[in-house]
């Protein structure tokens, strides 16, 4: 009997087990591994396995760590929000109104998902910089009369480079449930005396929110916890978190104080994600 | 809209992902079979002197570089026996010797250690219980680097002159604090108190509006120069020397009360190659090699045979210009006990904001 069951659920079960170990292997264990680090003490370059709460008292003490985590939330909430709304449209245009070109654009979208994350940042150095592509082309259409260079090193660079680098992780979801939505329903809506707009905020935009959202929160994860784009193209006064905790792990050669600033990141992250969660949510029934 | 479009072209677009990944993961293990693993700085292993050795020891070197000498110890204490060779500053030089991280040469198998500087092979941060394991090879101090097309005078002030608003940059590096806290007339740069430190960062912080840039490796900084984004910098002799070599109107000088480093080379503990890493640092003494690093890099080296290998007047504007004195009451940069401390600070600068 048992064992008819066995047979029924064999694909359930094997695909369980990946799920499990996966989560074991690359979640479970790095980070419980990260965790105990926290609470341990170092002398210059030995660590010892300890349970102090001393690296996060130095966390909450000293204003600098709170000053680069109000750095990265600022960036990732900048890029979030924009990347979402250009993302967002792009993906519309691409499933409405493109047609023929749909292909090639659809194309031109993931095509620089192909080129390394580093090279993406890289290249805004040239566009950006003093003597660069954009300075270039506005001084001597006579918009300035000598290079910018608000443009590069600051809070604006680094943004606009991770809105370029994650554009695609909000347009490709919207664009998969945008896809899904049968014709029908818009029609339905149309034939009711619905005027387009009416319908797009009350029929296809609701189904897309789930693909939105995922999206959105992959962005804000990864603008949060970027340090090579701060690196490559923040100022003297955009250090964020992980530009700290990776020194942490590089240069000051304290692993235990990392981990504990990489925790309070993961907290920290967490409850935002879990708020905006908790949020759509409740907005979404009150409108259902 | 048709129904499985976008999904069908996600997962296309994750197959080829995938397929990237296992072609990378294969051309990634073919590694090679002997091989010299040497940690080191970008500019002090070139072609032209470290393709000689392999083919006359028949030898692949692998060469890692570091932008500071932090990353070293983090390497060092991280990476276990990655590596065969490494060149370690003076003051990083008994921190590394008592965490074990290195162990002793044998002299007699680097029969070049006699050529030395005799002031610098005595140096005792390189020595521990009587036996010898650092074996000094470059030193410089630590200059300002300019366009002379834009800097008139130069000096340490030229760093905080408001007349180059954002055009200045700043190594980003604790040895930085050294050369400001320097700069500012304290004698015990490595051990400063916080009061102190508080007023070298307020110095730092004051010098925010005029700095473009924080820089980590010599790449950044040459490129900062070229792009022309930034106009002055304390540096290292590399850097000028490399954009002289790119024709650009650049040059260095001395800070009025420099900081100075030496580096030398030492064997990981546990390396698996000792008689090639003999063989190595040995033939990195050479006044030949050392002769082609001066010019490649403009560090200063550690054999004053060099001279008979370069044209007449090489040496002038270089730390190797100076007598005996200045090397026997020279001040290298120093362990800093309160590493951690510095570190803070240096960060804390940099999360300033300042409008």
């Amino acid at each position: 009997m048992w064992q008819a069951k066995l047979q029924r659920h064999r694909i359930e079960i094997v695909c369980a087990i990946a799920a499990i170990g996966y989560l074991v292997v690359f979640i479970g264990l790095p980070y419980a591994n990260v965790f105990a680090f926290s609470f341990w003490e170092k002398d210059l370059y030995t660590l010892r396995p300890a349970l102090s709460p001393e690296n996060y008292a130095r966390a909450f003490t000293n204003d600098l760590y709170r000053q680069v985590i109000l750095n990265s939330a600022e960036v990732a909430t900048i890029v979030t929000l924009v990347s979402s709304v250009l993302g967002y449209l792009l993906a519309y245009y691409l499933a409405v109104y493109a047609e023929r070109w749909r292909n090639l654009l659809f194309f031109l979208l993931i095509v620089p998902l192909w080129t390394s994350f580093l090279l993406r940042a890289y290249i805004w150095k040239i566009i950006l910089g003093r003597n660069g592509i954009l300075n270039s082309a506005l001084t001597q259409a006579g918009v300035l009369d000598q290079p910018a260079s608000f443009l590069l090193y600051n809070k604006f660079s680094i943004s606009i480079a991770l809105i370029y680098i994650f554009l695609p992780f909000v347009a490709l979801p919207v664009y998969a449930a945008l896809e899904k939505i049968p014709r029908g329903y818009v029609e339905a809506s149309a034939d009711l005396g619905s005027p387009p707009w009416a319908t797009f905020w009350h029929v296809v935009f609701p189904l897309t929110v789930p693909g939105l959202a995922a999206g959105a929160m992959v962005v804000f994860c990864l603008s949060f916890g970027d340090f090579i784009t701060p690196s490559l193209l923040g100022g003297t006064g955009d250090i964020m978190i992980a530009n700290v905790i990776i020194a942490q792990f590089g240069a000051a050669y304290d692993w235990p104080f990392g981990s504990a600033l990489a925790i309070l990141v993961l907290l920290i992250v967490m409850l935002l994600v879990g708020l905006s969660v908790w949020i759509g949510r409740t907005v979404s029934r009150g409108r259902a | 809209m048709r129904q499985h479009d976008g999904l069908t072209r996600v997962v296309w677009f994750c197959r080829s992902a995938m397929v990237a990944a296992v072609f990378g993961a294969v051309a990634w293990s073919s590694a090679e079979a002997e091989e010299l693993r040497i940690l080191t700085w970008e500019g002090l292993a070139d072609d032209a002197w470290i393709e000689p050795f392999e083919k006359a020891h028949d030898v692949k070197i692998q060469r890692t570089y570091v932008g500071s000498n932090d990353e070293y110890m983090a390497a060092l204490a991280a990476g276990g026996t990655q590596y065969d060779t490494v060149v370690i500053v003076s003051s990083l030089a008994q921190t590394a010797i008592k965490a074990g991280f290195v162990e002793p040469v044998d002299l007699d198998k680097v029969p070049n250690f006699q050529m030395i500087y005799p002031e610098f092979r005595k140096a005792a941060f390189l020595q521990s219980d009587g036996e010898q394991y650092g074996v000094p090879t470059f030193w410089d101090i630590q200059p300002v680097t300019f366009n002379a097309d834009v800097v008139d005078n130069c000096s340490f002030d030229a760093l905080f002159d408001p007349k180059y608003k954002g055009k200045i940059a700043m190594w980003d590096d604790v040895s930085t604090l050294g050369d400001v806290a320097s700069y500012m007339g304290f004698d015990n740069i490595w051990t400063l108190s916080d009061e102190q430190l508080t007023k070298v960062k307020q110095k730092m912080i004051e010098q925010k509006p005029l700095v473009r840039r924080y820089w980590s490796t010599g790449g950044e900084i040459i490129e900062l120069f070229m792009s022309g984004e930034v106009v002055a910098t304390n540096s290292w002799s590399y850097v000028t020397q490399a954009l002289q070599d790119e024709r650009m109107n650049a040059a260095q000088c001395a800070p009025e009360r420099p900081t100075a480093w030496l580096d030398s080379h030492f064997i990981v503990a546990g390396s698996e190659n000792r008689d090639l890493a003999h063989a190595f640092i040995n033939y990195m003494l050479e006044p030949e090699v050392l002769a082609q690093i001066y010019e490649h890099s403009g560090f200063g080296v550690t054999n004053p045979e060099i001279a008979e290998h370069l044209p007449e007047g090489a040496l002038q504007g270089s730390a190797m210009a100076q007598g005996p004195e200045f090397r026997s009451t020279i001040r290298f940069w120093e362990e800093i006990p309160r590493r951690g401390k510095y570190l803070e600070v240096w960060n804390e600068i940099k999360a300033a904001s300042v409008d």
